[in-house]
């Protein structure tokens, strides 16, 4: 019955973690493309299995590096409260095995994490590491969305115009902003932004949580990078799409313009915006790292690198771990989404 | 479709330059003819001839780095000359549709066939729902493409060379256009194929009473479906005639040049013949004929001036200073 | 190969006469040629220039320390006043600097006596004059950038460039373990890492490296990805074109061919790669020490003074000098870097340049009309 329990407890921690979300997410999507018959399940179940092979191998690497990475600092977690009863150290040390050898303490810290059990945080020891992700998560998560969503709409519609116009001064500017904006880091960007936006003329809220208008800022900052380089890869990927041969058919058969640009060339030139997709995902979790700091936005960035800076490393390899997880999982999602768009590439 | 124009399709010295870094190239140098209707025109030279430039030219298919000018141009007894680009889009796959080299890179690769052939279908006829969905099987039926109704659904990679090009055929003749120009059709696909094509092409022909332009630089495909001949050197038509007078007595050095570099089966042994020299470089011509530096029978006045088409028999037009013994041909007699 | 053993001796000496042209001075005179033209970048290459000069001499200009505080001058807007003169006690950690640097501030005493250049940028929170910072911080986020960068470089090209070579089985190899590194969110690894570093000063002091030397071995260790996949790729493709196979069929050896035919070509692209590679590096160095997890006091940074900036704004007072200038000089020298990246890039592939500049098919309208 003990596998029970514990698969229980580890579907409970998923989806408290929020990674049972996307994953979610991505089965249903998965599913509506199987019924609309654009994609079958028994073809890539292969490369399903061997990606996610691939993560759980990326994930045990990554978890043994940090655990004992951590093992290695002189002296145990509680060391550095200084007045600390040595007789209460001991049992808080074997409260938690670590009076044990260190091959039997990995083996339990593994067998912990795989149940979902990551343990509390070495610096407050009355929260448990997935409760404070619990908590920091979803913030993180929204910032990312919407800050994806802007790079995109935004980046796309740049790219387009750009390519459109070639050549042009629309395009030249456009052009000059997209690679300031890849330039500029985005703590710049938001401390231009703040100063102006918010104390000299202030239209937004400072920083912290809230509603929407709260979101606003942050997610521009956060996107602001990768809308500069969608627009990029979207003028070059049109620009190379508009003198294939079958843009001159489009044209041949007597297509508008517009609409071949979007029936006809929009595909294919997104094409290098999607494999970008990936990447970009990342940029945006580690991105946020920063933003969130600025804006003081309580999410997983900041719990992370307040877990680092304090040597919080339950905390820090709990972030990690998930961190890994998303990227892996995001990854994925994207190479399927390709396959959908292209139909002449395989997974493999 | 009103009855009121003879010709298909009327050119009356069209040119073309490329304004470009290096100068400006001019890839086609004022080309007149006319097709009538029903009939099939071969235009024949080799690549850099400006046969493709001079047909997109006036489908206005050309980057806008291209200068195109014209005494006149009437497809399918229509004026396009002062016509806006939206005009002529309407004109595009509704009046005069086109085909092309390579349907492998020809055919858009993310969307399905009949997706494609529907566009057309929309644009030039309006169709909508289920008449739309039955006339794209039709037309993939007329093509011969066997289990059309399946194949509607596949993308272009899942088709074969042959059967990719009865789709691009079977999709630009679904607007009914007057005059179809075939762009080196079967240059991409096996010799089998080609026949098998060419075959599709002539009873399509038949059936619509449609006129087709067959751009091409094979000599044997021209043979035995073009009712006339029109052959391009340097941007220009250098002779014209009926396909069967062409053969019979060609009265240009090029056009006897090209003939005699066609293996042929009843003539065995000897060396195949080969046109000596390359094409001349289009960005800087000089005042004579373009294929003096390669013309057996160059006269001086070659030099001087550039010959224009005369007539030389009843429908047969030649541009060369020299009046030319008739034609013996061997792969000997070529060279002299 | 069956082939090119088959060919004649002459042909051989003519392709490798043609392998020698290709690298020789034609390629690199016309890349120079074509970069001279593009203003932007090669205003970028001077600006540059000038910034790492400057960086470099930073101890020996007239600068005041960017270490001294004044207390009560903390926040204070640009100006001229300079009250207290310049001392050589007052930097921190003067024993610790290497050897040019502190006779370079030896010599600034000599040549300028205690004359310092006012604080035209301001002073921050402590009254530290901000340009001296900016100048000294400019110095170690160029020196982060161009070492962690080499780091990268010597692991990339070397791994991608024996990947290439050996090719087969162990290429495949070789670049699966690549394809897996990729997928790992290494910044966040790299983040856990540098906080154990930090951690372990005994660690280090074992191998003699201090902490900045281990900060940029770690960042240049993970940004050499994408550089070994570059240049396998362009190993590939060098390999099996005729003037290698020819030197093959000559009998030269693996070095030779490597060192004369293989590495002149794929340096152009590993160039261009180069200078894309240190504006990400810079970047990576000033969002870490952003986040107060890079370079570390009495060091300075300008990832750092932007954190300092950002961490002064509030909605009493608004510092401006104090949030732009650290933003300007990072943001100004990120711009020059990826303008010189492109450039060379363009410079160096014309072809790269021609596809952006081609103009795609487009209905032009009108014929005009001509009579006669």
């Amino acid at each position: 019955m003990g596998w029970i329990t514990s698969s229980w407890a580890f579907l409970v921690w998923t989806w408290e973690m929020g990674i049972l979300q996307p994953i979610g997410v991505f089965l249903a999507i998965m599913a509506g493309l199987w019924a609309s018959g654009r994609w079958s399940p028994w073809g890539s179940m292969r490369f399903l299995c061997r990606r996610l092979e691939w993560m759980a191998l990326t994930l045990l690497i990554v978890f043994s590096i940090s655990f004992f990475l951590m093992r290695s600092i002189p002296g145990g977690p509680f060391d550095r409260d200084k007045n600390i009863d040595p007789a209460i150290k001991a049992r808080i040390e074997a409260k938690y095995g670590l009076d044990r050898p260190i091959g039997e303490q990995y083996l339990r810290s593994l067998a912990d994490t795989l149940r979902g059990d990551l343990g509390p945080s070495y610096k407050n020891r009355d929260y448990d590491v997935v409760d404070i992700i619990a908590e920091g998560f979803p913030k993180s998560a929204s910032l990312g969305v919407v800050a994806l969503i802007f790079a995109l709409t935004l980046g796309i519609t740049a790219g387009m115009v750009s390519a459109v116009r070639r050549g042009g001064w629309l395009d030249t500017t456009l052009m000059v902003f997209a690679t300031i904006g890849i330039a500029l880091p985005n703590f710049v960007i938001a401390s231009i932004l703040i100063l102006f936006l918010v104390i000299l003329v202030p239209m937004f809220p400072a920083a912290t949580w809230g509603d929407f208008r709260h979101l606003i800022l942050p997610a521009f900052c956060l996107g602001a990078p990768f809308a500069a380089y969608v627009a990029r890869l979207t003028r070059t990927g049109m620009l190379d799409v508009l003198t294939q041969d079958y843009i001159r058919t489009a044209r041949a058969k007597g297509v508008g313009e517009l609409r071949v640009l979007t029936a006809h060339a929009l595909k294919g030139g997104l094409l290098p915006v999607v494999s970008f997709l990936g990447p970009a995902i990342a940029g945006i979790l580690t991105g946020s790292l920063v933003v969130e700091k600025i804006f003081q936005i309580p999410g997983l960035g900041t719990h992370f690198v307040q877990a680092a800076i304090n040597r919080d490393y339950t905390l820090s390899m709990g972030c990690v771990l998930l961190y890994t997880t998303l990227v892996y999982l995001m990854n994925l999602l994207v190479d399927v989404g390709y396959t959908v768009l292209d139909p002449r590439v395989e997974l493999d | 479709m009103s009855e009121l124009h003879e010709h298909a399709l009327e050119v009356d010295g069209l040119k073309v330059r490329f304004h470009t870094d290096d100068g400006v190239v001019e890839a086609v140098r004022g080309v007149s003819y006319t097709l009538a209707r029903g009939e099939t025109l071969a235009v024949v030279g080799e690549s850099g001839s400006g046969k493709s430039v001079l047909h997109m030219a006036m489908m206005d298919l050309l980057p806008p780095s291209a200068e195109v000018r014209a005494r006149g141009l009437r497809i399918a007894g229509r004026n396009v000359l002062g016509m806006s680009g939206e005009d002529r889009r309407r004109l595009r796959g509704k009046e005069i549709a086109m085909i092309f080299q390579d349907p492998m890179t020809s055919l858009n690769p993310f969307t399905t066939l009949g997706t494609q052939i529907a566009e057309m279908l929309r644009l030039h006829r309006g169709l909508r729902g289920r008449r739309l969905r039955e006339a794209v099987v039709g037309a993939l039926d007329e093509v011969q493409i066997p289990n059309a109704a399946y194949r509607v659904e596949q993308y272009p990679h899942e088709f074969s060379g042959g059967m990719r090009q009865r789709a691009m055929i079977a999709m630009m003749l679904a607007g009914q256009p007057e005059v179809l120009v075939a762009d080196e059709p079967t240059t991409a696909l096996d010799v089998t194929v080609q026949a098998w094509i060419m075959e599709l092409l002539a009873s399509l022909q038949q059936q619509r009473g449609m006129s087709i332009v067959l751009i091409t630089h094979d000599l044997g495909l021209v043979a035995g479906s073009a009712h006339r001949v029109a052959v391009m050197y340097a941007g220009r038509i250098v002779e014209e005639a009926t396909t069967d007078a062409l053969f019979a007595d060609p009265r240009h050095p090029y056009t006897r040049g090209l003939l005699a570099s066609v293996p042929r089966l009843d003539h065995d042994g000897g060396e195949l013949y080969q046109i000596p020299g390359r094409p001349p470089d289009l960005g800087n011509l000089d005042r004579g004929c373009p294929f003096r530096p390669r013309c057996p029978y160059a006269v001086d006045r070659c030099a001087a001036e550039d010959p224009d088409l005369t007539e030389r028999a009843a429908g047969h037009r030649a541009a060369c200073w020299v009046e030319l013994e008739p034609w013996k041909p061997t792969a000997a007699g070529a060279a002299r | 190969m069956a082939e090119t053993r088959q060919r004649s001796q002459a042909e051989l000496e003519e392709l490798l006469e043609e392998a020698r042209k290709l690298r020789g001075n034609s390629l690199w005179s016309d890349a120079m040629r074509r970069f001279r033209r593009n203003r932007v970048a090669f205003a970028s290459f001077w600006f540059l220039v000038l910034l790492s000069v400057v960086s470099f001499l930073a101890p020996l200009l007239p600068l005041a320390s960017p270490h001294q505080p004044h207390l009560d001058r903390n926040y204070a807007p640009p100006g001229f006043s300079t009250e207290e003169p310049w001392s050589e006690d007052q930097y921190v950690g003067l024993d610790d600097m290497n050897a040019v640097t502190r006779w370079m501030i030896h010599a600034r005493a000599s040549i300028f006596g205690d004359f310092q250049l006012g604080p035209w940028m301001g002073r921050d929170a402590s009254g530290r004059c901000l340009m001296s910072r900016i100048v000294w911080g400019g110095r170690m986020s160029l020196l982060v950038g161009l070492a962690a960068t080499l780091v990268s470089l010597l692991i990339g090209v070397s791994y991608g460039a024996l990947s290439g070579y050996l090719g087969g089985r162990a290429d495949n190899l070789m670049m699966r373990i690549v394809d897996m590194l990729y997928a790992i969110p290494f910044i966040f690894v790299v983040i856990f890492l540098i906080t154990v570093i930090r951690e372990r000063k005994d660690v280090l002091d074992a191998y003699g490296l201090d902490r900045v030397t281990a900060f940029f071995i770690v960042i240049g260790a993970i940004y050499w990805l994408t550089m070994a996949r570059v240049v396998r790729g362009q190993v590939l493709s060098v390999k099996h074109r005729e003037f290698v196979e020819a030197a093959q069929a000559q009998g030269a050896s693996t070095f030779r061919i490597l060192r004369h035919h293989i590495v002149p070509n794929v340096f152009s692209v590993v160039l261009v790669y180069l200078t894309l590679t240190i504006p990400r590096v810079m970047l990576f160095e000033a969002f870490l020490s952003f986040l107060g997890l890079g370079v570390e006091p009495p060091d300075v940074s300008w990832g750092m003074l932007a954190a300092d900036g950002m961490g002064a704004i509030n909605g009493l007072e608004v510092y401006w000098w104090f949030v732009l200038f650290p933003g300007l000089a990072l943001g100004l020298t990120l711009l020059a870097l990826n303008f010189l990246g492109d450039g060379l890039r363009d410079a160096l592939d014309p072809r790269l340049a021609q596809i952006s500049g081609k103009a795609p098919v487009a209905g032009a309208g009108g014929i005009i009309e001509e009579t006669s």
